[in-house]
């Protein structure tokens, strides 16, 4: 047996898992009405071109982002956590692949899919939305893009963490949407404090797991948050807290291949 | 019907009614013959994808219609530098818009009776419209400007559904085929005695 014929046998296996009729259909819905309904460039009208392309990224990103998120958990939680849960993993554990392999068969449908989606729509709504304002700053762009999906990434590496420990779909699902909760209301808190204390060191820990949150202080997003400016990070420290993000990312997905190939006894 | 559902959402977003900002300015007079005048400037805020201007003509005669992405003080400064003792005549807007090709992005006439002009820029621009009667003959005119807030630019949003719409359709007639002879193949299945 060639060595691709397996694995394509099981991603399209995980493809017709995690995406029956109409889950794909309705998520792509939701991402588009909520991606146009959303996308707000009106509010930054003083600020130069630069920042209104990040805000017009970041406006069309934050609630279809969490659309993403649910997607992925549904996936990754639900779906891989019940195979471990049932069992059915053993099957595609029979398979001639190395278990690394399986994984990434799974989190190529379960992430890679909802991501094809998920840019495919965002990329159609900046062709609608402000073309001119997208061409003229690519760069920008393309760096709010990852900068905002860093966190999102973080939160799928740690669920998916959670699912290989706990191996039970459902409990891995809600632990997801509560840390996704939790997070939020920690950022605005450090965030707060931040404004009170006048110290910038509780942003930048939470722009290592939030890089978006370094980016919106170069662009002046968190001047209008807070009374006193504390943080004004220049472009390229941004870019730094987006790669530190993505290395706390990588860190936490190799962890998760390590225990699914060497520790999980199933 | 992945594109399906894409259209059906652009469909629901090409509904939402498009918003004014701050109050409309109107005015109702005589336009002399081979005039033009300086109708809208942003200059309070720039014009982006989401915010553009509006404005509802009614004539008896016919008018020209041109958009600028400059700023008022660029096209004044010019105009003024020109003419100082501010005779705007039609040669003149002529010159301007020989030296400013570039920055022309509307180019529209207006016909007797009533026009609506939209104008959203794709990216953050300076806009400046200029009105101008071409004809030899005095023309009445009434005006309503008024800047407006959409999600996006009602063309785009129809452009992107007339692509989505009718090749979610294509795509999909395979699969429902698929369905229609796999639903038939049950169907057959059930009408057999069974053994």
């Amino acid at each position: 047996m060639k060595k691709g014929k397996p694995f394509l046998e099981i991603f399209a296996s995980a493809l017709h898992e995690d995406y029956r009729f109409p889950v794909l259909e309705i998520f792509a819905f939701l991402y588009a009405l909520g991606t146009f309904a959303f996308a707000n460039l009106a509010d930054f009208r003083f600020a130069s071109t630069e920042a209104m392309a990040y805000f017009l990224v970041s406006s069309l990103m934050g609630i279809p982002l969490f659309i993403f998120l649910i997607l992925v958990f549904k996936n990754i939680a639900y779906g891989l956590g019940g195979d471990l849960e049932k069992g059915t993993i053993q099957t595609f554990l029979s398979y001639p692949l190395k278990r690394r392999n399986i994984l990434t068969t799974k989190l190529l449908s379960a992430l890679g899919v909802a991501l094809l989606l998920f840019f495919g729509i965002q990329l159609v709504a900046l062709i609608v939305l402000a073309p001119g304002v997208v061409l003229s700053n690519v760069g920008v762009v393309l760096l709010a893009y990852v900068a905002n999906s860093g966190f999102v990434f973080l939160l799928t590496a740690i669920i998916l963490l959670v699912t290989l420990f706990i191996r039970k779909g459902g409990v891995a699902l809600i632990v997801g949407i509560i840390l996704w909760f939790a997070l939020g209301i920690a950022s605005s808190l450090v965030m707060f404090i931040a404004s009170i204390t006048g110290s910038a060191l509780p942003l930048q820990i939470v722009a290592l797991l939030n890089p978006s949150t370094a980016l919106s202080a170069h662009y002046g997003g968190l001047q209008l948050v807070l009374l006193n400016i504390v943080w004004e990070p220049t472009l390229t420290e941004a870019a730094f807290y987006v790669v530190g993000n993505y290395a706390i990312v990588a860190f936490v997905f190799f962890l998760a291949y390590y225990y699914f190939s060497r520790r999980l006894s199933i | 019907m992945v594109l399906i559902a894409l259209s059906l959402a652009l469909y629901l977003v090409s509904l939402i009614p498009q918003g004014t900002v701050g109050l409309s300015e109107k005015d109702e007079r005589t336009f002399a013959a081979q005039t033009f005048e300086i109708t809208y400037t942003s200059y309070r805020v720039p014009l982006n994808p989401q915010l553009g201007v509006q404005i509802v003509i009614q004539t008896n005669g016919t008018l020209n219609i041109k958009a600028f992405n400059l700023n008022y003080t660029e096209v004044f400064g010019w105009l003024d530098e020109r003419s100082p003792s501010h005779n705007w005549n039609v040669t003149l807007l002529e010159e301007f818009v020989v030296a400013h090709q570039e920055s022309l992005v509307r180019d529209q006439n207006v016909p007797a009776g009533n026009t609506t002009f939209t104008y959203i820029p794709s990216k953050i621009e300076n806009s400046t419209i200029i009105i101008s009667n071409p004809t030899s003959t005095v023309v009445k005119w009434s005006y309503e400007n008024k800047t407006i807030t959409v999600i996006a630019s009602p063309e785009r949003i129809f452009f992107a559904l007339m692509l989505t719409a009718p090749l979610g359709v294509v795509f999909s007639i395979p699969w429902v085929v698929t369905l229609l002879k796999h639903r038939r193949g049950t169907k057959r299945k059930d009408a057999l005695p069974s053994a």
